[in-house]
């Protein structure tokens, strides 16, 4: 039960860090698009030509702020313990780690600009997507260990153990 | 005998959860990719007040006439042969041209001519016509940075005869006078003669720039960064 806590544990704690950095980032391309003030890119130039590309809003909404609820739903999950959670994460992984990668290639192709702020957030949901699937891993190898110990089975849950 | 069964519906209960995450997934990541490739932001192509205000300010008070932007006597002329539908002709107007007319054509070192060609879609010569149509009240300048600013996909017909009217009505110009010149055989006779000029000058690309003073003429080809125009008007304009 303690290994179960601890590969599990650390991996949703690795995400909420993950999340919480991402949803620093997602703010500050938020505001900086609301304010009408200008993106500092940290390498390069490109940051004005993919901020004010037509694909920088879905459907009237800024990326940006597609990008806030992505990380908020990496920290939700990172909060929620078992399979709800696993799945939740997998859900923002799959979905952020496809649209992410969209948009890397929209860079890389179409715009042939790269905007650092964007990389980096690439770079937080390629992180994000492994631990989420780790986690998965990690937690399904869990629950059938934990099946398989002899009066194991997680129902009825024990008092006071952490189904992580 | 309990146990084992409540395991079993356990694994099954955690498999549920992964396979509908996963489906569910791949259905939005799917649908989000999609809207975004068509696209279709969803919304009219109209320029907000700021970009309005921002080419505004940005050329207001320098003389202007037809498709030249700059004092007429100016010792060099950039001219920039450019598609109103190309991305990188977008990205020249959006960060190099703006300072081009700071540092330059406000100056008076340099006078700015632009020569529309269309060879991406059917939006490049609609917007070639219109800014035609726009410098018949020396305004070409202006609107074609605000076509830019509204620029859609390549892959689309993005830009409507409609959108340019809303244009030229938020730059003030005189709308009725712009439709006119718009459906006028003088200004698709002036496209023509544009394009004929883009195939002499041997542009095979889009945006290059062909910079002309009395030091000789440069050609400067892509969205290259604003020093690098004005390095080229530099080279150029003190006679070799």
């Amino acid at each position: 039960m303690t290994r179960r806590l601890t590969s599990e544990g650390v991996l949703r704690i690795a995400l909420a860090v993950v999340a919480v950095v991402g949803l620093g980032v997602a703010t500050y391309l938020t505001v900086a698009r609301f304010s009408g003030g200008d993106v500092t890119c940290v390498v390069g130039g490109g940051c004005e030509t993919v901020q004010k590309s037509e694909y920088s809003t879905l459907l009237g909404i800024p990326v940006p702020v597609l990008g806030l609820f992505g990380y908020a739903g990496f920290l939700v999950a990172a909060a929620l313990s078992g399979p709800l959670g696993r799945a939740l994460g997998l859900f923002t992984a799959i979905v952020g780690f496809g649209f992410s990668a969209w948009l890397t290639a929209v860079e890389a192709f179409i715009l042939e600009a790269w905007c650092t702020w964007c990389v980096i957030s690439a770079i937080l949901v390629t992180i994000a997507t492994i631990l989420c699937i780790a986690r998965v891993v990690a937690g399904n190898r869990a629950d059938a260990r934990a099946d398989a110990e002899p009066g194991g089975g997680p129902e009825p849950a024990p008092a006071g153990a952490a189904a992580d | 005998m309990s146990t084992r069964k409540s395991g079993s519906s356990n694994k099954s209960n955690n498999l549920y959860y992964i396979v509908g995450a996963v489906v569910a997934a791949l259905v939005v990541a799917g649908v989000l990719i999609a809207v975004s490739m068509s696209g279709g932001d969803g919304t009219d192509k109209v320029a907000d007040d700021a970009t309005i205000a921002e080419v505004q300010a940005n050329m207001e008070g320098i003389p202007a006439s037809g498709v030249v932007l700059g004092e007429p006597d100016a010792p060099v002329t950039i001219t920039e042969y450019s598609d109103i539908a190309c991305i990188h002709c977008r990205t020249a107007a959006l960060q190099s041209i703006p300072t081009v007319v700071t540092e330059l054509v406000r100056t008076g070192e340099a006078k700015l001519e632009f020569a529309p060609t269309a060879f991406i879609s059917a939006s490049s010569e609609r917007g070639a016509l219109g800014v035609l149509a726009a410098a018949d009240q020396d305004a070409a300048w202006p609107f074609s940075e605000v076509l830019f600013h509204m620029q859609g996909s390549a892959s689309t017909d993005w830009l409507s005869d409609a959108d340019m009217e809303s244009v030229a009505e938020q730059l003030g110009m005189d709308v009725e006078a712009w439709k006119q010149a718009y459906a006028g055989s003088a200004v698709e006779d002036a496209f023509i003669a544009s394009r004929d000029a883009v195939a002499a000058a041997g542009v095979t690309s889009t945006p290059t720039f062909i910079i002309t003073g009395p030091g000789g003429t440069e050609r400067v080809e892509g969205a290259v960064p604003a020093a690098d125009l004005i390095a080229a008007v530099e080279k150029v304009s003190t006679p070799s």
